[in-house]
């Protein structure tokens, strides 16, 4: 132990800089890898605690597409045999909390609202209302059913968290404003709910309305969200679930509540997954790291090893040490990352939240919440791996002679030759890679995909050392002839240092050919998305509720909006759109209705197949028929002429696909069926946007302008012209993609210390020869030039590989992965400028990182050991 | 006038607490083409002093003057630009960068000093055909014989016309036919090229091989034998 | 002859528009007033029966549907806006095994879930429902089904009409208050030969006995100053039935309005009113768990009938305790009744309702 703190701590506490860059390296590997992880369970916790909040004690809930008809609620009485029953809706709504002319997100605050028939919802959730506004005796904590009732039977009264009162200056009695789709309306808080129950979601964001004013205010009349039931102790679910659906009627489900939180996780997996694949290239960079710094130690200290191993230090012990370092950088920087991790996922959260609630769910999410899980994790992932990383410099440690000590040049022989192995393994394990990448998904995940990345990623790795020797041999000539003498030093210690330098050059060129890879998946995937927004946003002006557009069915536009919108003499023809949630194999899609003789009039839609698609839709009108996009289709197989079983209010019914469509908005899979046919199964539903095309010589923003002047007072909708709607459609799209640039970052920065960390490996262990070249004549500057070089070098063939191989990753991504995952097909685009502005980045960035072992290198003492 | 002249020449040690004195204080001074021989036990501070001579270290007093230059007041890069200009070295081993063949190892002082590489290459050609090695240029270091790469040494020590050569124990690792054939190249470009030399050994027979001998003991001369 | 607690749903709500109140010279007819009369504020079809197992085993059972206009025409065209409250109370007395089983719906209307016909006789709350039965039997609409069922008491039950309807009060309005408008239009059927099946504590019984159905509607009943009251149906030994009520003002006294009326074996009906009368309570008292004093004894004096009664009854225990979703408790319960006519020994069983002892009723009665 004395000996551990002697020979390991006491040196790493001495290089600062080395330990502090290392524990760094591996604190943002964990760090990058646990704050993954709490981002992506935040935005599924974000609604599952939302979720739970909500449901209380509610055992079994019955939904169905576009929600439930409350006329067949009195013929589902026999519900009552299992538990009481309570109806419910429930939905976002947005809290006024600006100035409502302008109109901004800034002046909302999204609510959850939640309503019932208090009479029968009381025994479901706790609720603990602070203050009745009753100047009576009447304890509020006991307050009757009937009293509660009489609180929230107005149509504008509503019963609010204290801690939202709080938050925003609210009173008992006081007024608020409220957005329900395109409606302002002012309501009254009747009552103060207690930090406890459902008043607890989304952070006390909580509205509770009779569910007559909820019904109004979302505009859904004639229907409920669902119908919770809530089981009496003791009742074996299992059985009871089964008994109900046996009974139930077609078109509605039965279900534990929990089941939707399940939904939303499978629908959100393939973008989880993505994330989490990234955030493992940031480990193994971190990783790498650690074995740089292991390594450093061992060269730095040969002869004090051969002194111990001459004075008895067995070999195991030796092993046993430099292992020990490993472990204690390991534990340094995972209780680092973990502390990182948390402020990493707030970040994430912010970047990824937007994302998730624009294309997937509107719900807040949650902050991440720390567990031991996570704790247990880091500590799972970053200790043994950084053993392994450890364990070859270790090993090499062992290896040293105790005669290390006497003499001063048993530096490894460095001039490896290069072996047929170096190129039959990789090229091996590459060939394998293509194969893999030929097979279809598991589950829906692209589990193949991934392992083809994964074996680009190692065979290429494996191919580093062939690859430099290659290059070694091509560039002798050029570097001696461009950059003098300090390129030809340059790159003849580099390539004597091949072996030692692969692994570094591996790590970087990793990150760099996901960065690489990336780039021209998300360069190719904009480009698509360009050119079908081009293609398919036709109309002149959309209009849309007043809070964004998001996915669901709970924002609608009214009938006043629409008129105002349809009475504009400029406006040609509308086309109305309405989505719903619909759960289609178990997995939660879209069924949306639109206006197929406007689509086809505008072509508003892009379509796949067949060849002869626009008859084929125009056909479908007024029939069973259905158009599905390109992720349904590749989703769950089905192809134009299929037939879709759709779960309808009507029960089962089944559809004909007419075409298939692109659509990049939505990888959940939509399925569009034309308005009338909509209508037949769903009933008459409020739209949840409108497209307006105009007359030619109309000016759009006029025209928008007018529309919106024309407004009532209760009425705000959001009117999008063709241009700031495309230019949104962008936004959302490179805000998606915020996060992934941002933890290749993080791998690219964490690879660059590693850079550093191999040159001033290389620095340490050629002293004799940096110490030779000093007294041949070379001044400082020569010297750090040239392991700027040296550096730039490195990051030049990293480059260079990265690029290669980010070109195989990016096929794989495209053809592969988002096709299995998403369902999307991408063209293939180079960013090409991208490409180039990065590749000069990262020779400058590398060139950087070799700055402080250049100045190592060059604050050498001169001398001539002998 | 003398090319190296080294008057009270001192150099002392420090580890820790001890002090330990390499040079009491010399002086001598050497013409222009002399081939003087420093002979002493290890330890004796004859590579100290070459050192010194050389441009390779600072002196901890005294003076020290190559073509009539201080090199003690000098800083680490006037000293670097005068070894670079001024002085070859040949050691006893390690001599040459493993990681360059034995012709950039030759060409590199010219290279290093700014020289075009063509040119460089050529004078690095026309040096080691000189010395018997051309055959050997595109070889690295450890593939070529222990006398080879001390003549590749020499070879590089010249290439860029130095007005001193300083050796030390020039021929200790190698064996006494190679050592002689190495001895008696530096003396005839001693006298071809008019370099001065400067040599430290232990040895008496390979101080035969100079002009003149100083005997050093403990930090000091012992005698000044001019032959 | 249950406003009270109809009163303490309608009470905090301010109505809208006007409802209609009772009014002297209103023209029954049946089966029309079975059903509902949505112009009115307040409505309730209350029935009770002390009815036998085969095995003689004896109990009482009570079921009231109320409904209760909050808002006669809501702003919101939701079906769930709320027009009327629909309450329901269940109870069951077993005297020989010492329970007193009870159970109670409140709901709102909404799509079909509670409500009142008012073009035939049919209330429902949830799957708990009066109806006029005109399917079977040779007369058209004369027979009451009624079905209420718990997870632990319950009631299905055949009731035929037995004899006429009787219309309590003056003019067809039951004067409840000094006000004219106070008042409510009030009927009763008041032996009901019932047969059917009970339910208590999941044990089923097969019964026949007697039942008494009132229905009762108007706008406002009670006035201020007025606590509570008492009331009584009994059916007579000797084949004729008495209603008697007893409204108790704040100071104890009591008041002018309380009344009765006694049917005779022919269903000739004779109004009593407060003069005519002396209802007092006995020694005998019962100590619900809530703190109110019930008493459970009473003698019942009409001197020109020459009728001297005492009631008294098999289960002290027979308080509905609504705490939970109205706040509301009241005794209901089955009593029996001993006394002589004209010296001539009766005895008869009834029901027993008492209420404005729990709580203080007058704020709300009062109308705030």
């Amino acid at each position: 132990m004395r000996l551990f703190i002697q020979f390991i701590l006491r040196p790493l506490l001495g290089d600062k800089i080395r330990t502090a860059t290392t524990i760094l390296g591996v604190a943002l590997g964990i760090a990058v890898v646990v704050a993954i992880q709490l981002t992506n369970a935040s935005s599924v916790r974000g609604f599952e605690t939302a979720l739970e909040t909500v449901a209380g004690k509610t055992g079994i809930e019955v939904v169905g597409t576009g929600g439930v008809d409350e006329n067949v609620l009195p013929s589902l009485g026999w519900l009552r045999e299992y538990g009481v029953v309570s109806p419910v809706i429930e939905g976002n709504a947005a809290l006024v909390v600006g100035d409502l002319t302008s109109l901004s997100q800034r002046d909302l605050e999204a609510v959850r609202v939640l309503g019932v028939d208090i009479l029968r919802d009381m025994p479901f959730r706790d609720y603990q209302l602070l203050d009745v506004g009753d100047t009576s005796s009447e304890r509020a904590d006991d307050v009757t059913a009937q009293k509660f009732l009489e609180i929230l039977t107005n149509e504008r009264s509503v019963v609010i968290s204290e801690k939202l009162a709080k938050r925003r200056g609210l009173a008992l009695g006081g007024e608020m404003q409220m957005m329900f789709g395109d409606r302002v309306a002012t309501y009254i808080i009747r009552g103060l709910l207690k930090d406890e129950g459902p008043a607890r979601v989304l952070d006390g964001n909580f509205i509770l309305m009779d569910i007559a004013a909820a019904q109004f205010a979302f505009a859904k009349l004639g229907r409920i969200d669902r119908l919770d039931v809530l089981l009496p102790e003791g009742a074996d679910f299992n059985q009871t679930l089964a008994a109900i659906a046996a009974r139930m009627p077609s078109g509605l489900t039965a279900q534990r509540p929990s089941r939707r939180g399940e939904q939303v996780e499978t629908m959100l997996a393939a973008f989880h997954t993505n994330l989490t694949a990234l955030s493992w290239i940031a480990l193994i960079v971190g990783l790498f790291l650690v074995y740089n710094t292991v390594t450093i130690s061992v060269v730095a200290r040969r002869q004090e090893i051969g002194t111990l191993r001459a004075l008895g230090l067995t070999r195991r012990k030796v092993l046993w040490l430099f292992l020990g370092e490993a472990a204690a950088l390991a534990v340094a920087g995972v209780v680092l990352g973990l502390g990182l991790a948390r402020v990493l996922a707030d970040a994430a959260v912010a970047m990824t939240s937007a994302t998730v609630s624009t294309i997937y769910i509107a719900a807040a999410s949650a902050p991440p919440d720390m567990n031991w899980g996570h704790v247990w994790l880091g500590a799972a992932i970053g200790l043994p791996l950084s053993l392994l990383a450890a364990a070859v410099p270790a090993l090499e440690a062992s290896r040293v002679e105790p005669t290390a000590a006497m003499r001063g040049h048993d530096t490894l022989d460095m001039r490896l030759r290069l072996r047929p192995a170096m190129f039959i393994a990789p090229l091996a394990v590459l060939a394998f890679a293509f194969g893999l990448a030929q097979l279809g998904p598991v589950n829906g995940r692209p589990l193949f995909g991934y392992l083809a990345a994964f074996a680009i990623v190692v065979g290429a790795g494996l191919l580093v050392p062939a690859i430099m020797f290659g290059l070694a041999r091509a560039s002798r000539g050029m570097l001696r002839r461009r950059l003098g003498v300090e390129g030809l030093l340059a790159h003849a210690n580099l390539t004597s240092a091949i072996p030692r330098l692969s692994i570094s050059v591996a790590a970087l060129a990793v990150s760099l050919s996901m960065m690489v890879a990336i780039a021209i998946m998300i360069g190719s995937f904009r480009d698509t998305v360009v050119y079908w927004v081009g293609q398919t946003l036709q109309a002149d002006l959309f209009i849309g509720p007043g809070i964004r557009p998001t996915v669901g069915q709970e924002q609608t536009l009214s009938a006043e909006v629409i008129a105002a919108v349809q009475r504009h003499p400029a406006v040609t023809a509308t086309d109305s759109f309405r989505n719903v949630d619909l759960v289609y194999d178990n997995r939660l899609t879209v069924l949306g209705a639109g206006t197929f003789e406007v689509v086809l009039e505008y072509s508003a839609l892009l379509f796949k197949s067949p060849s002869n698609a626009r008859d084929a839709v125009r056909a479908a009108i007024g029939q069973d028929s259905v158009i599905v996009s390109e992720a349904f289709s590749n989703k769950f197989g089905k192809r134009d002429g299929d037939t879709l079983s759709l779960q309808t209010p009507k029960g089962m019914r089944d559809f004909k696909v007419a075409a298939v469509y692109y659509d990049y908005s939505n990888d959940r899979g939509v399925v569009i069926m034309d308005v009338g046919t909509f209508r037949k199964y769903f009933g008459d539903q409020a739209p949840s946007g409108l497209a307006a095309f105009l007359r030619k010589d109309a000016d759009p923003e006029v025209v928008r302008s007018e529309m919106l002047a024309s407004l009532d007072e209760g009425h705000r909708a959001f009117i999008f012209s063709n241009r700031t709607l495309r230019n949104e459609v962008l936004r959302i799209f490179d805000s998606t993609f915020a996060i992934t640039y941002a933890l290749e970052l993080i791998a690219i920065v964490v690879a660059m210390l590693g850079v550093a960390g191999t040159l001033l490996t290389l620095v340490l262990e050629r002293r004799r020869e940096l110490s030779l070249l000093r007294l041949t004549g070379a001044d400082r500057n020569q010297v750090r030039k040239m392991v700027i070089i040296e550096a730039a070098l490195i990051g030049a063939v990293s480059q260079g590989i990265g690029l290669t191989m980010g070109f195989a990753l990016s096929m794989v991504l495209i053809y592969v992965i988002n096709v299995q995952s998403f369902g999307w097909t991408i063209q293939f685009h180079l960013p090409t400028a991208f490409l180039v502005q990065a590749s000069i980045a990262v020779v400058i960035a590398t060139a950087i990182a070799g700055i402080y072992p250049a100045r190592r290198a060059a604050q050498l003492v001169l001398s001539h050991d002998e | 006038m003398p090319v190296l002249v080294a008057e009270d020449l001192q150099k002392t040690y420090t580890s820790g607490e001890a002090t330990v004195t390499a040079l009491a204080g010399v002086s001598f001074a050497v013409e222009k083409g002399d081939f003087v021989a420093l002979m002493g036990p290890s330890g004796c501070g004859k590579s100290t002093l070459l050192h010194l001579c050389g441009a390779m270290d600072r002196a901890s007093g005294g003076r020290v003057v190559l073509n009539g230059k201080n090199l003690a007041t000098m800083g680490d890069d006037e000293l670097t630009h005068v070894r670079r200009e001024q002085v070859g070295f040949v050691f006893q081993f390690f001599n040459l960068l493993p990681t360059l063949t034995i012709a950039d190892n030759i060409a590199l002082p010219c290279l290093l000093a700014g020289m075009k590489g063509d040119a460089a290459d050529a004078r690095a050609k026309a040096l080691a055909e000189r010395v018997g090695i051309s055959h050997r240029l595109s070889h690295f270091p450890q593939q070529v014989s222990g006398g080879e790469m001390q003549r590749a040494a020499i070879a590089r020590a010249l290439v860029h016309q130095p007005a001193l050569l300083v050796a030390d124990e020039p021929t200790g690792n190698l064996d006494s036919d190679n050592g002689a054939k190495v001895l008696a190249l530096l003396s005839a470009l001693n006298k071809e090229m008019g370099v001065t030399v400067l040599l430290a050994t232990h040895a008496a027979d390979v101080a035969a091989a100079a002009t003149r001998v100083l005997r050093m003991r403990d930090g000091k001369f012992e005698g000044d034998r001019q032959t | 002859m249950l406003g009270c607690v109809c009163l303490v749903l309608a009470g905090g709500v301010a109505a809208q528009a006007p409802w209609k109140e009772a009014t002297a010279g209103y023209t029954y007819a049946f089966p029309r007033d079975h059903a509902s009369h949505p112009d009115h504020k307040i409505e309730w079809w209350y029935y009770t029966g002390n009815v036998k197992a085969k095995d003689g085993r004896r109990f009482g059972y009570q079921v009231t549907f109320f409904r209760v206009g909050i808002d006669r025409a809501p702003a919101n065209p939701s079906q769930w806006a709320i027009r009327d409250l629909y309450m329901t109370h269940l109870a069951i007395s077993d005297p020989s095994g010492r329970r007193y089983r009870y159970a109670e719906k409140l709901s709102r209307g909404g799509p079909g879930l509670a409500g009142a016909a008012a073009d035939r006789y049919h209330v429902w709350n949830d799957d708990w429902s009066a109806i006029l039965d005109g399917s079977r039997g040779s007369e058209v609409g004369s027979r009451h089904l009624l079905k209420a069922t718990d997870s632990q008491v319950g009631i299905d039950l055949v009731l035929d009409e037995g004899k006429a309807p009787v219309i309590h009060g003056i003019g067809g309005i039951s004067q409840k208050g000094a006000q004219a408008g106070n008042a409510s239009h009030y009927y009763s059927l008041t032996r009901m030969p019932t047969r059917g099946s009970i339910t208590v504590d999941g044990e089923r019984f097969e019964v026949t006995g007697d039942s008494w159905m009132d229905h009762e509607f108007g706008t406002s009943f009670l006035e201020p100053g007025q606590r509570g009251w008492d009331w009584l149906s009994l059916q007579l030994s000797d084949g004729r039935e008495l209603m008697l009520y007893q409204l108790r003002r704040d100071d104890g006294s009591r008041d002018p309005r309380s009344s009765g009326t006694l049917v005779g074996v022919d269903g000739k009906t004779t109004h009593l009113d407060v003069k005519s009368f002396t209802l007092a309570p006995g020694r005998a008292t019962f100590k619900s768990k809530n703190g109110a004093l019930y008493p459970i004894e009473w003698s019942i004096s009409i001197p020109a009938e020459q009728l001297e009664l005492k009631v008294s009854t098999p289960l002290d225990d027979q308080e509905l305790a609504l705490e939970r979703s109205t706040g509301v408790a009241y005794w209901e319960g089955v009593v029996d009744v001993a006394g002589t006519r004209a010296r001539q020994p009766l005895t008869g069983a009834g029901y027993l309702e008492m209420t404005g002892y729990f709580g203080s009723l007058g704020r709300v009665l009062s109308g705030r």
